[in-house]
């Protein structure tokens, strides 16, 4: 192995040597990551939904819930059904069922 | 300086899981290690982005682990050269189909020796570890305790792959008629 043969290798790769574009490939690289931060998020709000579940029953959220919507109707019925707007609440009406549509779709 | 701003994403990625430093380093070295990956795989690129994107995904997960002994560089080649040995294990079943396939190839090429002088047909004289060696000195520019460190072999080992490499190319390009002008 002489240095003649060294320098002519060296000369050979060096000539070779080219740069790789890119051409998308750090994109997928990112897009194939494990994603650490969801699975972390998704533990956390798993943990979080079982403690309001619990609390919701120890501190008798059933009955709670029940308490408001009877005073509401009561105050509603109280302040006269008379002045009640019609279209307010076909609005309202119409904005929880489009919202529950959205969350359904994102569910789905 | 490179080696300083390559701790700092390291460290980005390990504290603040910041994917975007991690992003950074990938683009950094994309090109460098899927080169690495088209010279051992005689440029298969589709291959080489495969075996380079699970190089990448494998820093990702075990980047706690680098513990800023060695490079950046130098720790992503490892993986990269375990990466790709754990490829050619998980062929080994295959071998002899592939075996065919190369004498085939290689058959239909010997046609056209002294007609084109490519980097792929040199590299095929050289077994795999010469062929590691040979294209990490010679075209990335590592020394020879950096490839020792990637491979896992003593530094004489790998002089010796680097001579026998060396030896077989010199006889090949000569032999095609390159004389280096």
């Amino acid at each position: 192995m002489t240095e003649i043969d060294d320098k002519m290798i060296n000369q050979f790769f060096q000539a070779e040597k080219k740069e790789v574009k890119d051409n998308g490939f750090s994109r997928r690289v990112m897009r194939n990551l494990p994603d650490r931060g969801e699975k972390l998020s998704k533990i956390w709000a798993a943990f979080c939904t079982a403690i309001g579940i619990v609390l919701f029953f120890l501190f008798n959220g059933l009955e709670a819930i029940l308490n408001i919507l009877r005073e509401a109707f009561n105050g509603a019925m109280q302040s006269g059904i008379a002045h009640l707007d019609i279209k307010s609440l076909l609005l309202i009406v119409l904005v929880f069922i489009g919202l529950g549509v959205k969350k359904v779709c994102q569910i789905a | 300086m490179s080696q300083l701003n390559d701790i700092s994403l390291v460290a980005q990625v390990v504290v603040l899981k910041n994917t975007k430093a991690f992003d950074e380093l990938v683009k950094k070295y994309q090109s460098a290690i899927r080169r690495f990956f088209l010279n051992q795989t005689l440029g298969d690129s589709e291959l080489s982005d495969d075996l380079a994107q699970e190089t990448f995904i494998k820093a990702y997960t075990n980047i706690a682990s680098f513990k800023n002994l060695s490079n950046f560089s130098t720790w992503l080649y490892r993986i990269a050269y375990n990466v790709f040995f754990d490829y050619i294990r998980s062929r080994k079943e295959t071998s002899e189909i592939d075996a065919r396939e190369v004498d085939a190839i290689h058959n239909s090429e010997q046609e056209n020796v002294g007609q084109k002088m490519d980097i792929y047909q040199s590299l095929k004289t050289l077994k795999e570890v010469e062929r590691t060696c040979v294209t990490l000195f010679y075209m990335e520019d590592v020394s020879i305790e950096k490839i020792a460190g990637i491979i896992g072999c003593p530094t004489g080992t790998v002089k010796s792959h680097l001579s026998r490499g060396k030896e077989k190319l010199a006889t090949y390009l000569k032999h095609n008629g390159y004389d280096g002008n």
